[in-house]
């Protein structure tokens, strides 16, 4: 056997790891998940959450690598690609607040009595801006 | 010489009976066990049947009534100016909403993990890296694909692991994990919240 291959096989390792944890750092740090614990006040089952979180990437990751098909069926694909857009927009949610997007905007546009409006505002522009895209590529 | 009262207020408690003692909310200590013992059943709040299920608490207010009850007593305050007190009628039975929940957060948590890895590795073309490393590091024969592939993914789980800094159920040191640090920081940036407004806002 080649030795290259170990060479390779350890750069991908290597590699792998470290986007882990800079992927990782990202979810956990952006605190998505901390919100949604205590608004329902589950703070208690963190460990749970960043299991599933773990478990998650890693399938969902050689899923993708390999190729592996799995027969969900539309029902099941249209379930995934549900959470995984609410997971995206709660990314993107985050992105903006840390950011500090909405404290300067509203400081400096003086509408603190109307914010919520300009994110629900935010929230219809994203959505359609998704809307649009998927039909433009699709047709 | 007056008595020593120390008193150490915690940031927030949460509380389960409508009645709130200062002894639910601080920590006390006095060289006069008698100090101690009354200033530890005085009832700083009392929640309503129905209304509001917090309430902040200053340590100035405690302080007013500590001096008046007793005559000769310097009070030391170790711990918050404010508390926040939370409260929650004690019910046993399982909230069925809840759960529901909580079951919706695990499905995002899990589908939208693994749905934001597919995203990344679709977004840095990670199948055609993998493929360029194999041309640089091996070239000929496409076996090295898979192989990089593989360890790819063993990196990967590795370094999840490692970040989160446990496996199933069971922590490797005892460090906090990192969810757990975001979670008390974003309590008590709630708490600090709460706090600024009420200062904000003339009495109620």
């Amino acid at each position: 056997m080649n030795p290259a291959y170990i060479l390779l096989a350890f750069a991908a390792m290597a590699g792998g790891a470290a986007i882990a944890a800079g992927y990782f750092a990202f979810i956990s740090m952006i605190g998505i998940f901390p919100k949604l614990l205590s608004k329902i006040q589950y703070n208690r089952h963190y460990m749970l959450v960043e299991n599933l979180l773990a478990y998650g990437a890693a399938l969902g990751n050689v899923i993708y690598i390999f190729t592996i098909r799995i027969p969900l069926t539309l029902f099941g694909f249209a379930i995934l690609a549900l959470f995984g857009g609410i997971f995206v927009g709660c990314l993107a949610g985050a992105l903006t607040e840390v950011l500090n997007v909405f404290p300067i905007i509203s400081r400096r546009f003086k509408i603190r009595k109307y914010l919520p409006y300009a994110i629900y505002a935010l929230a219809a522009g994203k959505t359609a801006g998704s809307i649009v895209m998927v039909i433009t590529t699709l047709v | 010489m007056a008595d020593l009262l120390y008193i150490k207020p915690k940031q927030s408690v949460k509380v389960n009976e409508r009645k709130v003692l200062l002894k639910d909310m601080a920590e006390i200590y006095s060289d006069n066990p008698d100090i101690a013992f009354a200033a530890d059943k005085i009832e700083v709040y009392k929640f309503k049947e129905k209304g509001k299920k917090q309430h902040i608490i200053s340590i100035l207010d405690v302080v007013t009534t500590l001096t008046s009850m007793f005559a000769d007593v310097d009070i030391i305050n170790l711990g918050e100016p404010d508390t926040i007190i939370y409260y929650e009628a004690s019910d046993s039975n399982v909230n069925v909403k809840e759960i529901l929940k909580f079951i919706g957060l695990c499905f995002i948590a899990f589908f939208g993990a693994a749905f934001s890895i597919m995203s990344y590795n679709s977004d840095v073309n990670l199948v055609g890296q993998l493929e360029l490393m194999q041309d640089l590091f091996v070239g000929g024969d496409e076996a090295g694909i898979s192989i990089a592939g593989m360890f790819y993914s063993i990196g990967l789980f590795l370094g999840i692991i490692i970040f989160f800094n446990h496996g199933a159920a069971k922590k490797f040191t005892d460090e906090p994990t990192p969810l757990q640090v975001q979670l008390r920081k974003y309590e008590q940036d709630v708490n600090q919240t709460i706090i600024t407004d009420m200062d904000r806002r003339p009495e109620k």
